[in-house]
């Protein structure tokens, strides 16, 4: 299978990574228990930075798509078509609206919204 | 005297194996792409205008002339001189091999460059890559890679075995150190071929793999050649047949060279990559009067010259023909590793 990149998309590259290993696993391209390339091969392959293909494969060991089995590689994951299909995107933008809702409807002010995500995100601890 | 006389021969197919019979093939090959894939229809196979790969071309030719004279020289002089019976043959054929082997390495280091210029010149936004995992034995057969262990366990044994009879002239634990060395070497070739940055950014996934099946098969050969020539080597040793271990050499090199030398086939490479759009075309000019002056070549000429002085020194101070023709080889080593070195610099300065 064929991983294509346009560096000049707006899309970050880990993204489009993400993307489409994400699609090629619910078309059936990549089927459960497949072998994919190591890190350093991709990344070499592609003339993109190590670190870059390493987040992709973090998100998407996170999202159970692959799966790390120490020296033998990363593969697809037995669940990985159930899991690509969950929108992750979708769930968090829906999550947030309702929160909203709610804190608007309480008459929070949009400003005083905004100062609690900011504080709330830059606190990682809570 | 039979002795000499196949050394002789096998030295005499050393030189125009490796300074004639290759060049020859190589510039064939380079020339057939050049005229079969010209500059204006496949502008990203030439980074930089043809005529500088032209002037490459007929430098790594004179360069290969100038090495198979001298060779054909060193050669008269075995035959001529009286004395040449008692000489330890190996001492001429290993420096010359290296002179021999000197225009492939200078070949190497422009490809390193040209591959360079190449993928600066690309300026595709899309990558493209395969999300395949590349595994040894995608390249090679398991018994070719068992082969090459069991060779070089082989070799273990050899040296052990030998160790206890206490030779004079037997490097002990030294063999193995060196023969891991050199595998340790093909290994890590394989393993920056395979893994390492894409060279070309052209090149086609297909060929890609066949040419990592060749750089990986060549590895492995050379891996049992190089274990198997030392275990000769000291089997000769220890037989009391050293008269035969310049031979040996001459032939193991030149089957090292016949082995480094093997190509992919040119028709079953995808030039089409290569075309790119009218707007990619290259537009840099390049200064060629800077390029009139090949620090290569010099280095040579010069090198050979000194070697000539140092050697005729040698001779008026009553020392013999070996030293004479040690002299020009040492001489003629210098020469080419400072031009080479100059050459390299200038050439990646970017007032070039």
């Amino acid at each position: 299978m064929e991983i294509v990149i346009d560096t000049s998309d707006s899309v970050p590259v880990f993204a489009q990574l993400i993307d489409q290993i994400k699609k090629a696993v619910l078309s059936g391209e990549l089927s459960s228990g497949a072998a994919l390339p190591s890190i350093r091969q991709l990344a070499n392959d592609m003339g993109l930075n190590h670190n870059t293909v390493a987040k992709a494969y973090r998100l998407l060991e996170r999202d159970a798509v692959i799966e790390t089995k120490g020296y033998r590689g990363t593969f697809i994951h037995p669940d990985a078509k159930a899991n690509s299909a969950v929108d992750l995107n979708a769930w968090v933008t829906s999550t947030l609206s309702e929160t909203i809702k709610t804190l608007r409807g309480s008459g929070v002010t949009d400003s005083e919204i905004r100062i609690a995500f900011g504080n709330v995100m830059n606190n990682r601890d809570q | 005297m039979p002795d000499n006389i196949l050394f002789y021969a096998v030295f005499l197919s050393q030189i125009l194996l490796l300074s004639f019979y290759f060049p020859r093939k190589m510039l064939k090959r380079i020339s057939y792409v050049f005229a079969t894939y010209p500059p204006s229809q496949y502008p990203r196979l030439y980074p930089e205008p043809i005529e500088y790969y032209e002037k490459a071309q007929r430098n790594y030719w004179n360069l290969n002339v100038a090495v198979l004279l001298a060779g054909l020289s060193l050669l008269a002089v075995f035959l001529g001189d009286s004395r040449s019976g008692e000489w330890d043959m190996g001492n001429f054929v290993f420096p010359y091999f290296i002179i021999q082997f000197f225009p492939v390495i200078l070949l190497e280091i422009r490809s390193f460059k040209y591959y360079r210029l190449m993928r600066k010149a690309d300026s595709r936004t899309t990558r493209k890559a395969e999300l395949q995992p590349r595994r040894l034995f995608d390249f090679i057969s398991p018994a070719m890679i068992g082969l090459a262990v069991l060779v070089y366990f082989a070799f273990i044994a050899l040296i052990l075995y030998i160790r206890q009879f206490d030779f004079p002239w037997f490097g002990g634990y030294w063999n193995i150190v060196g023969v891991t060395a050199a595998n340790v070497f093909f290994a890590a070739i394989v393993a920056w071929n395979m893994y390492g940055k894409k060279q070309d950014p052209y090149q086609a996934y297909e060929d890609r793999k066949r040419q990592l099946e060749l750089v990986v098969q060549q590895m492995v050969f050379m891996s049992i050649a190089a274990t198997t020539f030392m275990a000769i080597e000291v089997i000769l040793a220890s037989l009391d047949m050293r008269d035969l271990q310049p031979t040996v050499m001459s032939l193991y090199f030149q089957l090292i060279a016949v082995n480094c030398l093997r190509a992919l086939r040119i028709d079953n490479i995808n030039f089409a990559v290569y075309k790119g759009d009218p707007s990619e075309e290259r537009t840099e000019t390049r200064n060629y009067a800077a390029n009139a002056l090949n620090f290569a070549s010099v280095g040579l000429w010069v090198g050979l010259g000194l070697g000539l002085l140092f050697g005729a020194l040698i001779l008026v101070e009553g020392g013999t023909v070996k030293g004479f023709a040690m002299g020009v080889g040492i001489g003629t080593i210098l020469g080419l590793v400072v031009g080479s070195l100059l050459e390299s610099r200038r050439s990646t300065s970017p007032t070039v």
